[in-house]
């Protein structure tokens, strides 16, 4: 009994991650008919980056940081990392798209996650990172493990299903009303379906044509 | 950001995540936020199950637990591309 209890808790608190990761991967994929496949190295960056902000490139430990100052610069990492996601889907994705050359997306992506990982690895020389926590789980129960039906718990795994299950129903594009999701724009069935209705989009944009229409739903 | 602090981070955590992230949302085919966050909680929970469970003595240990999803999932991806073919020449 107690085994199966861990293996829940523990399932739930990794799945919570690969689940969000899951919903990343899936918008992109509603939003711009694209596989991001650099999407692990650029949540690697946003974390590296955060990392950077907050302690630099030493070791650091668990408690070693403020939370005033992790907030900020978990705050700067997502910055950074959102800047740098769009940053390059306009430079170099949407660029085949538009070419309606799937090689070419599918390629660029590869090689944004292989440029990430050679980023972070010129940066970040240690093999493995431990990362500041800002909030003191080890002072909960055991050193932060608690016993729950006879099985050993972090409470820090309660904390990311919990946070998982939080950031779940704030993410654009949720289920309506049925219970089905409502895609911000149907997925284009092809690359070629892709380029003409990126052109579409282009020649009636509002920021071309100084109108005041909307993006198409 | 939720899970870092839990472990000691490299770069191929990240890619592994965001692998195990694309597995989840290709089984449920890129569909609906909620199902992908579903799936993901099942691949979690299916390599928490491989990592730990043992059958008297027999257990796959943690090594299994992170291959044995993704093998699932190209079996899946393989078995849907297999019937979609049949489907296709009819049409």
């Amino acid at each position: 009994m107690s085994l199966v209890v861990q293996v829940i808790v523990t399932g739930l608190a990794a799945g919570g991650v690969y689940g969000l990761v899951a919903v990343g991967h899936s918008l992109i994929y509603r939003l711009t008919g694209i596989v991001y496949f650099a999407f692990g190295d650029l949540v690697a960056f946003a974390v590296f980056a955060t990392l950077l902000v907050a302690a630099g490139t030493a070791p650091v430990s668990r408690t070693s940081l403020a939370p005033g100052r992790f907030l900020l610069a978990l705050a700067i990492g997502l910055v950074f990392c959102s800047a740098v996601g769009a940053a390059t889907y306009v430079l170099f994705i949407e660029p085949y798209l538009l070419r309606g050359s799937t090689l070419g997306w599918v390629a660029s992506t590869l090689a944004i996650a292989f440029a990430l990982r050679g980023m972070i690895g010129a940066t970040f020389t240690r093999p493995a990172y431990v990362f500041p926590d800002p909030i003191p789980f080890d002072k909960v129960g055991r050193d932060g493990v608690v016993s729950l039906a006879g099985a050993s718990v972090q409470v820090r795994s309660f904390f990311v299903i919990a946070l998982a299950a939080l950031l779940q129903p704030l993410r654009p594009g949720r289920s309506n009303a049925r219970g089905t999701a409502a895609p911000c724009r149907r997925s284009p069935r092809t690359s070629r379906e892709l380029a003409s209705s990126a052109s579409r989009s282009r020649r009636s944009s509002p920021l071309r044509s100084g109108s005041s229409a909307r993006w198409p739903q | 950001m939720a899970a870092a602090p839990s472990a000691p981070f490299s770069v191929e955590t990240g890619t592994l995540l965001g692998l195990k992230g694309l597995v989840a949302a290709m089984i449920v085919r890129f569909g609906s936020p909620w199902a992908a966050f579903a799936a993901g909680l099942g691949v979690g929970l299916a390599e928490a199950a491989i990592d730990n469970l043992r059958i008297g003595d027999l257990g796959l240990g943690a090594q299994y637990g992170e291959i044995l999803p993704l093998a699932f999932a190209l079996a899946l991806i393989a078995y849907r591309s297999l019937r979609a073919e049949p489907d296709a020449e009819r049409a």
